[in-house]
């Protein structure tokens, strides 16, 4: 009776005109701010710390889901000096995140060409 | 600063001298092109085995989130097409009409989810991004068909008087029926709906672009038990979905990943202890390599 819809698990609610990435400065604390993305969970959030740990600019890095009843999630960075913004880093993060992934979709076909070739079974119409 | 790969100090305690262990500082890469430059070199992906619906593949120089990202992806988010909306016509079985439509929406479609698109109101349905499909089965009450024993023998009926007289269902349909009919005597007869009873009903223009047809994945999936004198009549639409709506959704029966640690022999061993070592790990981690100053304990590379 009150469950609320499936679907705004993962979709913008555009009646309240719901972006899906919101970003406030961090008051006291400089270089640092904290993006609330809508409508993701921790498949997007671990991957984005992750990433960001990896770039030198970066002081701290992290993400929380507040409730796992309500859709967001926030990102919270601080870089090491202020000349880089945290929204330029987070962009890079998500550039070198796309590439890799690019790069593991060709490799995986790769892999699958040379298993078809080695081991010649009747593959069906899966691949 | 030692130039071995695995250096490190001596760390004075209690017990005794304890050696710490430093593994050789990596630099962060300076930018962006620098790291994919080192994901390339390092990176490898090797399948391991594909046996039937099972795939399995090992990822080598990658990240334990970005593993666990395409796991999560895998159950959630790849779409696929199942039978949502269900119309019933006739339910007079045991199964309630919501538990029904419950159990054929779980039952997996071989359809391509990429031909599809988006249904979001189920009003707006057209054959574009809507599957059809229909439900007809009924069991027919035994007297009924003892009667027309008689008659059935001059048809070519090669099974039990108690197929029903529904001449329409299609060759997979009367093959399931056949199977596992439960004939004890004194018991009326039973009949078992499966999957494969589901007939396609092409829309549209859906019939050029099926020419095989579309059917569930597999036939012989038990949807109901009639007992005599049931019958199921429905309609069902199907429509493309992700599993983070709705479980069926989810394209993989399961996804899963395993980390594999990294181990790293410090110090030689050999013999006696070297024995006792190999047990300490699952088997498959340590090997016996027979040298000549006696067998040593080496590492199970893959």
């Amino acid at each position: 009776m009150n469950a609320p819809e499936r679907s705004s698990a993962f979709l913008l609610d555009e009646d309240s005109g719901e972006q899906k990435c919101v970003y406030t400065a961090d008051t006291k604390v400089t270089n640092a701010g904290t993006f609330r993305l809508n409508k993701e969970d921790h498949t997007v959030g671990n991957l984005f710390r992750m990433q960001l740990l990896r770039d030198p600019n970066v002081r701290f890095a992290g993400y929380y889901c507040p409730h796992p009843l309500v859709h967001f999630i926030n990102l919270k960075i601080q870089t090491n000096n202020s000349t880089v913004a945290p929204v330029e880093v987070l962009g890079s993060a998500i550039e070198d995140l796309a590439n890799e992934t690019d790069h593991l979709i060709t490799q995986f076909q790769e892999s699958i060409e040379t298993w078809k070739r080695e081991n010649d079974t009747e593959m069906t119409s899966q691949f | 600063m030692s130039t071995k790969e695995n250096s490190g100090f001596y760390r004075v305690k209690e017990a005794g001298l304890e050696y710490q262990h430093v593994k050789a500082e990596i630099p962060t890469p300076k930018d962006g092109k620098e790291f994919l430059k080192r994901f390339r070199e390092n990176f490898d992906l090797k399948i391991l085995s594909q046996e039937g619906n099972e795939l399995v593949f090992e990822l080598i120089g990658c990240d334990v989130s970005f593993a666990n990202a395409l796991r999560r992806i895998l159950l959630a988010e790849v779409p696929t097409v199942a039978l949502e909306y269900v119309y019933m016509i006739n339910n007079t079985s045991l199964l309630h009409d919501e538990v029904l439509a419950h159990r054929i929406g779980l039952i997996p479609l071989n359809v391509d989810p990429r031909l599809f698109e988006d249904l979001d109101d189920p009003d707006e349905a057209t054959d574009l991004n809507t599957v059809v499909f229909k439900l007809q089965v009924s069991c027919e009450t035994q007297q009924n068909s003892r009667l027309q024993k008689g008659k059935d023998e001059d048809m070519n009926f090669e099974t039990d008087p108690n197929v029903i007289e529904n001449a329409e269902l299609e060759k997979a349909a009367l093959a399931a029926t056949r199977k596992k009919t439960i004939e004890t005597p004194g018991r009326p007869y039973t009949k078992h709906v499966y999957s494969g009873d589901l007939v396609w009903m092409p829309q549209g223009a859906q019939a050029k672009h099926f020419p095989n047809g579309i059917r569930p994945v597999h036939d012989d999936i038990l949807i109901a038990k009639l007992r005599p004198g049931q019958e199921i009549y429905l309609e069902a639409h199907g429509r493309r979905g992700i599993g983070r709506d709705h479980a069926k959704y989810s394209p993989v029966a399961t996804a899963c990943y395993r980390l594999y640690t990294e181990v790293e022999l410090v110090d030689s061993v050999y013999d006696d202890d070297a024995k006792e070592l190999v047990y300490v790990y699952e088997p498959g981690v340590f090997e016996l390599v027979p040298t000549s100053k006696g067998t040593r304990l080496g590492l199970n590379r893959v």
